[in-house]
């Protein structure tokens, strides 16, 4: 579904270098890595090209090169980091602007449109925000907002940036279920977080990065022993032993 | 339902205020004959002055109203601002340039709203220009050379002034600068006929694009929205209506600032309603505004004074209807 073929990416400078790793329909694959070490960035190629400096990014088996913003878009709903919006919209405007992709700069949203955000709000609990504004929701309840605008227009693929930051640890449990679920229905989930119970509950495998090391990519119980972890973010994990200076190519496991 | 109510309300108020408008004058008329000659079966005198003098300038305000508004509004979202208003890029310093160069050199006045309207595309196209010297087509950046721009040109228009001491010119530049339904004509109400319905339409169109916009210019792009473009698009758009308006009727200022935002009040965010709510609300409140300007006084006053003395109050009490939100936008 998503490909990333020995990609680097950053603004100018690479940040990250010959990233592999292929995401397939019915997968959830968890990012982690240091502050600063790129992830966000990785999802950032995505609206803005520049930042890719080499490698193919591919959609469904073509390269996000040549393919227009809307079509990408319309395939893969980016969560991103932004906070909650200044402007008087409800919580139902946010969610509608997922359809803005399939519906283009002319386009009106309809009865389709507005039924499928309504199921898909019912489907997380959030229905009766409908007609909140989006500027008096806590930072919490957004994160289960944006989720809803990814999950609308029938998208298959999330790209999601910490969305698990924030919330209470019944939400937490909730999206970990919702995404589980929507990756059971032949979805695909790339996940950005800092929380490596989050990851181990929610994801089949898990990407390290880190400013100094190759890109690794295995099974929770692989990524996150308390070595390897402790390589990638540079820190001594209590009760293992010192990580020393980081050496060595570990490549995939 | 409360945007069927509203829109009932502002027509009403809107057709109301209208046949009070020409009907009060210094030549009044009871409403009946207002209506018949409206119908073309009334006196000859009464069809003169309703149809050829108080109906266009009617007109005129109807449009100026619901130009700066519109414009107005969308400026507002594509730069995601609740300050902003439709001469953020120095259209109306540059318009007020062009109008008093034409006018100290004694061109008459088609000649003068020529120059006006070019002075104030000059305006925006050096501000864009500025802003994409200086990193790109950001809001900040586009803002900062608004400010500049305008800043120049009012010097400009000062220098003008100052350099032309002779008494003639200056009642109809600050006739300009005051902003005025007076010298309305029917051929000025054809290109603002022509400027605003195909803008409007087109903006209309653009309604969904503008409510993704508003939701900030990171957000927009990752939902493959391209924020630049059409925020270059919808200024370009926005600028080209006020300029023509700004060279009709002088410059009305408040007016674009203020609509916007009582309209949100009623009719919330969604731009296929606002756009159109804003037109209506502030095509009530100009011609209401310009009848108060005819008949409170013997003599007229200008239009944009009387702008600039309400808005300001309205605008204060809308700031602090919504100074417990959370950062303050409408």
């Amino acid at each position: 579904m998503l490909s990333f073929d020995r990609v680097s990416f950053g603004r100018g400078r690479a940040l990250i270098r010959d990233l592999s790793f292929d995401l397939r329909a019915g997968e959830i694959l968890a990012v982690m890595g240091p502050n600063g070490c790129g992830k966000s960035t990785m999802l950032a190629v995505f609206a803005e090209r520049s930042l890719l400096l080499g490698g193919t990014v591919s959609l469904g088996g073509r390269s996000i090169g040549v393919m227009s913003q809307r079509e990408i878009f319309s395939l893969l709903a980016l969560a991103s980091q932004n906070g909650i919006p200044a402007c008087p919209c409800t919580v139902e405007d946010y969610v509608l602007a997922g359809w803005y992709p399939r519906l283009g700069l002319m386009g009106v949203p309809g009865r389709l449109e507005r039924d499928d955000c309504r199921r898909v709000m019912e489907q997380i609990g959030i229905l009766q925000w409908s007609s909140r504004r989006a500027d008096a929701l806590s930072g919490g309840e957004f994160k289960l907002v944006q989720l809803a605008r990814a999950m609308t227009c029938g998208r298959r693929l999330l790209l999601l940036d910490e969305l698990d930051s924030s919330l209470d640890f019944a939400n937490r449990i909730r999206i970990a279920t919702l995404l589980r679920r929507f990756a059971a229905g032949g979805g695909a989930v790339l996940m950005i977080t800092h929380s490596p119970e989050q990851a181990r509950d929610t994801a089949d495998r898990i990407l390290l990065l880190s400013p100094e090391l190759p890109p690794l990519e295995g099974s929770p119980e692989e990524t996150l022993a308390p070595e390897i972890l402790g390589r990638y973010f540079g820190v001594r994990i209590p009760g293992t032993p010192d990580p020393g200076v980081p050496s060595g190519t570990p490549g995939r496991l | 339902m409360r945007t069927v109510l509203g829109f009932g309300v502002l027509a009403l108020l809107l057709i109301l205020l209208s046949l009070a408008y020409l009907a009060t004058g210094s030549y009044s008329l009871p409403l009946g004959e207002v209506v018949s000659a409206l119908l073309g079966n009334g006196g000859e005198e009464a069809g003169t002055v309703v149809l050829e003098i108080r109906l266009p300038r009617l007109l005129g305000a109807l449009m100026t109203g619901a130009a700066l508004s519109l414009t107005g509004a969308v400026m507002q979202s594509i730069f995601n601002n609740p300050l902003v208003s439709p001469d953020i890029l120095g259209v109306s310093s540059g318009a007020a340039c062009g109008a008093a160069a034409a006018l100290v050199l004694g061109l008459g006045a088609p000649a003068a709203a020529f120059s006006s309207f070019a002075g104030g595309m000059l305006a925006v196209t050096v501000a864009l220009l500025l802003a994409r010297m200086a990193g790109g087509g950001g809001v900040l950046l586009l803002v900062l050379a608004g400010i500049v721009v305008a800043a120049f040109f009012s010097g400009v228009v000062e220098l003008i002034c100052a350099l032309n001491p002779r008494a003639e010119e200056f009642p109809s530049i600050l006739f300009f600068l005051f902003g005025s339904m007076a010298r309305m004509t029917q051929g000025d109400l054809a290109v603002l006929v022509l400027a605003l319905l195909p803008g409007a339409l087109l903006l209309w169109r653009l309604g969904f694009a503008l409510d993704v916009m508003s939701l900030g210019e990171a957000d927009a792009a990752g939902l493959g929205l391209p924020a630049g473009r059409l925020r270059l698009m919808a200024v370009i758009l926005c600028s080209v209506i006020c300029g023509l308006f700004i060279s009709r009727v002088g410059i009305i200022g408040w007016v674009g600032l203020v609509v916007p935002h009582l309209a949100r009040i009623w009719f919330g965010f969604r731009h296929r309603i606002l756009l159109p709510a804003s037109m209506l609300l502030g095509a009530v409140l100009l011609v209401g505004v310009d009848l108060i300007c005819r008949s409170l006084f013997t003599y007229e006053l200008p239009l944009g004074v009387i702008t600039s003395i309400l808005g300001a109050p309205v605008f204060a009490v809308v700031l602090c209807r919504n100074a417990g939100r959370r950062d303050g936008t409408c």
